[in-house]
């Protein structure tokens, strides 16, 4: 029986005996340890003898360079070897004893942990803890003393503010979930960790608060992510696969961010954020279409803007979605509804063009298709090249070879532009995939075939749920109380409820915009509001 | 899984099947700005059946880039019907036709005097759906075709040109714009009577300016503008434009910006039914002479006067031609009569157009209202 399904075994049984048991001798147990760790170089054993007749034997092990070495020599090596020399020695013969006198009294760490089998002190050992292994108990000590090389906190990339907190989430799970921490202060936030992945054993933490979050969404979300069993997971995108509601649909169901702030802002409304190590995303469920063009800076900032540009990124959805299809509808099937001007400049304009206009506009899409496949993963220096391929070479020479009109240029152009201002990515990709299809629609059946591929995704986004809440709401089951953040973005005061159907704790404030203006009104307020702090 | 493969079975089998339906590339259309209809003269037939020539205008889009020297195309068909003669074109020219964009549709003068190809014409550009009904109407004398021969020397597309010219109504009344869905809404409920503008092309300028009067479906004359300008007051469809009055030796001019008609039904006595027609008009004096002062309220009422007294009299003396001559009711009077009197209507039923001349008599009366006098005094 191996390591993994002895793991499994104790967890389905809930019996911790399934688990390779340690012996008393130190010699057996760094034996069978040895012969688990085997061919591992990077395990240190480091073998000491504490007291004044060097009779107690001592081994501690961890995995060089996940740990922080100045921590163990100055809470674990020194304490037990130098310490235990200065200070005559008491030390009980009972070797019982002895572990209790080591457990309690002599490690000054702040994270111990009294083990009783091999699997997990194989497990602690590569996660980055010490284990410290004695002779004559068949009980080990596990002492936290992680300490890798990791990234900083630092601005997110991808989601850039003007105006905001710059703290982006890291690789490690203990800073993600402490940068969450640290803007809830509140008792009612909880983080439910576990470990999935048989290999890889990796931290998937859930977040909520416990009065506001829906508990079904909760134990829903728990249950989904107790079904993945897979070697390991490298990125919360695997969580996120293995998870989600439609795993065949083109939209993201799932969001992810990197910014605490908006992960924040989303426990607040009640959602639940799913941390996972290793990543820089946290996991947000259940969303909606119109989180998708929300961006955190909208509420940093005042309503009015906002707004406006709320309405902006909508449009320059619709423009990134039908754009193209628009224009080949429009001219080889309906050029009656253009201006008759305009008609005569996109005629003159596509005059020795070789291709149908679909097939003009698929050139020229899959053409900035691939200029940006390529871009993304350029290096910065050889990025700038790319610019001058695409717009040197594809858009003016093309144009000026007679193989693409100038005005497809255009509507590529502005189309890519609109794309890019769609704030989140993975939603950004469901459009490019669509507008291909709408071109292709488009292109057989002119506006009547954009229609119909306007229903069927219409159709479908109805039909689509996030965990348990409908993506389109608050459009569809429609709730007037929550379009108060859709398109238009109210005022803060005015957003008095959470969103009805995630939250359970409704109301989120009360709106004293009142007493403003109201001198009195607002001091017998603070009187009573001074009060109930000092109740508390 | 079964489903989704069986959804997309469908949606291939239904994307091979349904074709292009209706998809012609923009290049390949050939824009018909504007269109002319005319009745074959003997030398013109191919064969002897044919009789009508259809002429129409259409741009070269190269050229409207900057490089070529015309602009636009003319070309001729002919045929028994309308519709052949349009269909002929096929035989002869590798482009679709498209009349999605057609401005201007001209008439030519033979066409109109004969009421049994006009109606057919008329019969066959409504019932298509390729038309569509707000392009402009016109009458020409001679012939349509003859209007195309003209190389405007303002604008590069004459049927820009021409359009153009129709929309300036709003500035002057002796213009008039009649788009075809409004002609054939006068032809249904007006006994085949209407008032189509007159387009006067000359060699290197075009005129829009008076009216082709037709009368069940025939033509029987052309008014000049001026004639026009005051019926357009009594028809209420007065909009802008200038009047001038000589007042003690100096003409002023007045430029009206709102000309509002009021039908009122007076009394009946016997089978005579007596209206009148208020016109309302305000507006500006455009100029008196230098170092003379416009605002004195003397003044203003004798030069105000002097413009109600011409208004009324060149608004008789239009009423009359129609009233008299034409026997035409193109001023709304039978209209109003049946919205708003149906048992006075209801006794000039029948043969209406003569009582129109016989038993109606309309009174005209006009109140001008000078708002402004300029700016500097």
């Amino acid at each position: 029986m191996g390591v993994f399904t002895r793991r499994k075994a104790a967890e389905e049984t809930g019996d911790e005996k399934q688990k390779l048991a340690t012996t008393k001798s130190l010699e057996e147990n760094i034996d069978m340890l040895k012969k688990l760790l085997a061919d591992c170089n990077d395990v240190v054993y480091k073998e000491f003898r504490v007291g004044v007749d060097q009779d107690n034997d001592f081994v501690l092990v961890f995995t060089d360079g996940l740990i922080d070495k100045s921590f163990i020599n100055e809470a674990v090596m020194g304490e037990l070897m130098i310490h235990a020399r200065e200070v005559p020695p008491e030390a009980p013969k009972d070797k019982e004893k002895l572990f209790e006198l080591v457990r309690y009294g002599c490690l000054p760490a702040l994270e111990l942990k009294v083990i009783e089998n091999l699997d997990d002190a194989v497990l602690a050992i590569l996660t980055g803890d010490a284990v410290l292994f004695m002779d004559g108990v068949s009980k080990l000590i596990e002492i936290g003393a992680k300490g890798w090389p990791g990234r900083s906190v630092s601005e997110p990339a991808t989601e850039s503010v003007v105006k905001g907190p710059r703290d982006g989430f890291t690789e490690t799970f203990r800073f993600n979930t402490a940068l969450i921490r640290r803007r809830i202060r509140d008792p009612k936030l909880k983080l439910k960790q576990m470990q999935v992945g048989r290999r890889s054993c990796t931290n998937i933490g859930i977040m909520y608060i416990e009065d506001i979050a829906l508990k079904e969404i909760v134990d829903e979300v728990e249950r989904r992510l107790k079904t993945i069993d897979i070697d390991g997971i490298l990125e919360s995108g695997y969580v996120e696969e293995f998870i989600e509601d439609n795993p065949f649909s083109l939209f993201p169901h799932i969001k992810s961010t990197e910014r605490p702030d908006k992960a924040a802002a989303s426990l607040l409304e009640g959602r639940v954020v799913i941390l996972v190590d290793n990543s820089p995303f946290v996991l947000i469920v259940p969303v909606v279409l119109t989180s998708f063009f929300q961006a955190s800076e909208d509420f940093y900032m005042r309503w009015i803007p906002i707004t406006v540009l709320r309405f902006l990124r909508y449009f320059a959805g619709l423009i990134s979605l039908i754009a193209p299809a628009l224009y080949i509808a429009v001219t080889s099937f309906h050029p009656g509804i253009l201006p008759t001007q305009l008609v005569l400049s996109i005629a003159a304009a596509r005059e020795g063009v070789p291709f149908p206009a679909l097939i003009e506009a698929l050139i020229m899409e899959v053409t900035f298709e691939l200029l940006r496949e390529a871009g993304v993963r350029l290096p910065v220096l050889i990025g700038g090249i790319v610019g001058i391929v695409g717009g040197l070479v594809i858009g003016q020479a093309a144009v000026e070879a007679g193989i693409v009109s100038p005005i497809m240029v255009i509507i590529v152009a502005i189309t890519a532009i609109s794309s890019f201002s769609i704030p989140d990515y993975a939603f950004a990709n469901a459009f490019r995939i669509l507008r291909f299809l709408f071109i292709i629609a488009a292109g057989f059946l002119g506006l009547y075939g954009m229609v119909l591929m306007l229903l069927l995704v219409l159709g479908h986004m109805v039909k689509l749920k996030s965990f348990g809440i409908p993506y389109l709401s608050p459009f569809v089951s429609f709730t007037a109380s929550d379009m108060k953040d859709t398109i238009p973005r109210v005022p803060m005061f005015y957003m008095r409820n959470r969103p009805l159907n995630t939250a359970v704790d409704k109301i989120r404030m009360i709106n004293n915009r009142h007493m403003i203006n109201n001198i009195e009104a607002s001091k017998s307020s603070s009187d009573k509001g001074g009060k109930t702090d000092d109740k508390k | 899984m079964k489903r989704l493969s069986l959804l997309l079975v469908i949606l291939i089998m239904s994307a091979a099947l349904w074709g292009c339906w209706d998809k012609i590339e923009i290049e390949q259309r050939l824009f018909v700005l504007a269109m002319g209809i005319d009745k074959i003269e003997e030398e013109q037939k191919s064969i002897p059946e044919d009789r009508y020539v259809v002429s129409f205008v259409s741009p070269v889009v190269g050229a409207l880039m900057g490089n070529g020297d015309t602009s636009f195309h003319t070309y001729k068909t002919t045929g028994k019907v309308f519709s052949v003669a349009l269909n002929n074109m096929y035989t002869r020219f590798a482009k679709s036709l498209s009349f999605e964009h057609t401005r201007v549709l001209i008439f030519g003068e033979e066409l109109l005097r004969d009421e049994e190809l006009f109606k057919e014409a008329l019969d066959s550009i409504g019932r298509s759906h390729e038309f569509h009904k707000s392009m402009y109407v016109f009458a020409v004398r001679g012939k349509a075709a003859e209007s195309f021969e003209l190389e405007p020397k303002y604008e590069k597309l004459l049927a820009m040109y021409i359009s153009g010219l129709a929309d300036n109504y709003k500035y002057e009344d002796r213009i008039a714009k009649q788009a075809a869905y409004e002609m054939y809404s006068d032809f249904a409920n007006n006994n085949g009577n209407t008032l189509i503008p007159r387009l006067i092309a000359e060699k290197d300028e075009a005129k829009v300016t008076g009216v082709a009067v037709i009368k069940n479906f025939k033509l029987l004359g052309f008014l000049s503008g001026t004639e026009y300008k005051p019926l357009s007051w009594i028809m209420g469809e007065g909009d802008r434009g200038l009047i001038e009055v000589e007042h003690e030796g100096i003409y002023v001019p007045f430029e009206y910006n709102e000309l509002n008609r009021k039908l009122k039904l007076d009394k009946v006595e016997g089978d005579k039914v007596f209206l009148t027609i208020n016109l309302e008009s305000e507006g500006a004096l455009q100029e008196y002479i230098w170092g003379r002062k416009l605002l004195d309220q003397k003044l203003l009422r004798a030069i105000e006067e002097k413009l109600e007294k011409k208004i009324v009299a060149l608004s008789e003396s239009a009423l009359e031609k129609f009233q008299q001559e034409y026997q035409m009711d193109v001023i709304g009077i039978r209209d109003y009569l049946i919205k708003f009197h149906p048992d006075v209507y209801e006794a000039l039923k029948d043969d209406y157009e003569t009582k129109f001349k016989d038993n109606i008599s309309v009174k005209i009366n006009a109140e001008v209202n000078i708002r402004r006098v300029g700016v500097t005094e």
